[in-house]
């Protein structure tokens, strides 16, 4: 399998501080990939590893089938010679590339078609009509000759999206695009990319914290949690891997915890922080299980049964790394 | 390259710049006309000049002033170009283009330096214009005309001081870089222009030029390593 972004054992310590520790991902040519972790866990950390701005304090980083870490890794090679040709490999990769990173940064006092044609100008591209292309597509039009400190915070964020979309990149890389957008506009986002993907073939990276969004639009999940990826795994396996369960939620919790144990001699149930009983043993029916709590008088309130989402699954595995 | 530059002053919106520039030679250059030919710098009650020792000729004053003034002007760009550019994240974007570092960083120095340098030599040459166009009208003047517009070496001796003057200049960019503070910068450029120009009594270096050409040395060597070391630094924010 040939990845259009791959990284092996990738590391970084800053000021003494292990942030990311062997990190090795695989993105594959057209997917959406889905960067998952809490705040802190080294998300944007990696992000600059791949994009450049950071330099790996080991192992190695492969885009576009070229390696572009700084860190010449365990091989024997002149770390001169090693540096200079990664750093154009690197330069090789930007150009297929659209980024953004953190929080949108502009030109505050151009205009948002100004700081658009700025990026042009560095990236070398001057394809006719891309500009407004972008500026339809994410529906800046109107704001376009606008100082972009007058913008807020979503519109600087579609604007960043627009700039990082402007040059047709082959890999876009996008750090939590949608904080900052109104519901209306992460949809719009979602579908957005999803088209990219599908029409144009574009490979998306993108880091998020709404894991719902992600899992809505990414072919592959990568887990990452206090800077180690805890898993990386595609939508279709963890569909096929979730969890099917009964959820309810009883009148009188004491006793429904009871009546589980004892009457029904159960041991793979769980109480959420909501309240609720998730009961994860096979076989067992929703009408067997409302009629013993009813009988035994703990209440039903609500029962169902439901499937892991890719949320459960996200605080399983970094519950794990907390434990 | 070129282009490179050219888009460090089309964003920094280098426009302004030149409109300050435009007003401050005006105004050194009515500063000097009046010093020269109508009596401003004079003593009221002897009616003699009242100027500081080894100041009498005219072009100590007019690089006195161009100096000091470029020394403070460079400081202002290089806070703007460079240091704000570190602090606002602009540096990272402009990292994230497929150019290399080294060559982003070297079309920001040389952004300011050549701006500043043409700056200089064209405000030098405009406030010697405007005396040398002021003997045509007056029969005297407070001080010594001591230049020579018609001679090479006049030309030589501002291209040298003027280059020397603005590569001085940046030492208040790595005062900037160090203290992640565009403030810093500018004070720097302050200090840069009290050693430089300033006095202490009878002791001044405004005449020396072998510290001048140690100090210019010293920050070629500090732009050269900050454009080896850009390369492998961080971009942590």
């Amino acid at each position: 399998m040939t990845y259009l972004l791959e990284t092996r054992g990738l590391g970084k310590e800053i000021r003494k501080q292990r942030i990311v520790t062997d990190l090795s991902m695989h993105v594959k040519k057209g997917e959406i990939y889905g960067f998952l972790g809490p705040n802190g866990a080294g998300k944007t950390t990696v992000l600059k590893l791949v994009t450049g701005l950071l330099k790996p304090t080991e192992g190695e980083i492969v885009l576009f089938g070229k390696r572009t870490g700084r860190n010449g890794g365990t091989e024997k090679v002149d770390r001169r010679e090693y540096g200079n040709r990664a750093d154009r490999d690197l330069s090789y990769a930007l150009k297929r590339m659209g980024i953004l990173l953190e929080f949108p940064v502009f030109y505050d006092w151009l205009t948002g078609r100004e700081n658009l044609e700025l990026h042009r100008e560095y990236m070398g591209y001057y394809r006719h009509g891309s500009i407004e292309e972008v500026l339809r597509l994410l529906r800046l039009e109107e704001v376009a000759d606008r100082p972009v400190k007058d913008y807020s915070l979503g519109t600087k964020e579609r604007l960043g999206i627009a700039r990082a979309m402007l040059c047709r990149p082959e890999l876009l890389i996008l750090d939590e695009p949608l904080n900052g957008l109104d519901p209306e506009g992460i949809r719009q986002v979602r579908e957005l990319l999803k088209g990219l993907s599908l029409e144009y073939g574009v490979t998306v990276l993108i880091s998020s914290h709404i894991l719902s969004e992600v899992e809505s639009i990414a072919d592959t999940v990568g887990i990452l949690s206090k800077g180690r990826l805890k898993e990386e795994i595609s939508m279709k396996e963890l569909l096929e891997k979730s969890v099917s369960f009964v959820e309810v939620l009883a009148a009188d919790r004491k006793k429904a915890a009871f009546l589980f144990a004892e009457a029904l001699n159960l041991s793979e149930f769980q109480m959420m922080e909501d309240g609720k009983f998730r009961i994860y043993k096979e076989g067992i029916s929703v009408e067997r299980l409302a009629k013993i709590l009813t009988e035994g008088g703990a209440g039903v309130l609500s029962i169902g049964r439901k499937t892991e989402t890719l949320e459960d699954y996200f605080l399983k595995l970094v519950g794990e790394g907390l434990q | 390259m070129r282009k490179l530059i050219w888009l460090e002053w089309k964003k920094n919106r280098t426009g302004r710049y030149v409109r300050n520039a435009f007003v401050l030679a005006t105004l050194l250059a009515l500063l000097v006309y009046g010093m020269a030919f109508l009596g401003i710098a004079d003593d009221p009650v002897t009616g003699t000049l009242d100027m500081a020792p080894g100041m009498s000729g005219i072009s100590a004053v007019v690089e006195f002033l161009t100096n000091s003034v470029s020394f403070v002007f460079t400081g202002v760009m290089l806070a703007a170009f460079v240091v704000s550019a570190y602090k606002n994240g602009t540096m990272a974007l402009m990292f994230s283009y497929p150019i290399g570092r080294r060559k982003l960083f070297s079309a920001q120095l040389l952004a300011v330096w050549i701006f500043n340098f043409g700056t200089l030599v064209l405000t030098k040459l405009f406030l010697y214009g405007c005396l040398e166009l002021g003997k045509r009208f007056h029969e005297t003047s407070s001080f010594q005309l001591d230049f020579q517009m018609g001679s090479l070496s006049f030309y030589s001796a501002l291209f040298l001081s003027s280059a020397l003057v603005v590569t001085i200049g940046f030492l208040a960019l790595f005062v900037g870089l160090f203290t992640k503070s565009s403030k810093a910068t500018v004070i720097a450029s302050f200090l840069v222009v009290f050693l430089i120009q300033g006095s202490l009594g009878e002791i001044s270096l405004a005449g020396n030029y072998g510290f001048r050409l140690v100090l210019a040395f010293l920050a070629l060597i500090l732009m050269a390593e900050s454009v080896v070391m850009v390369e492998k630094r961080d971009m942590l924010s």
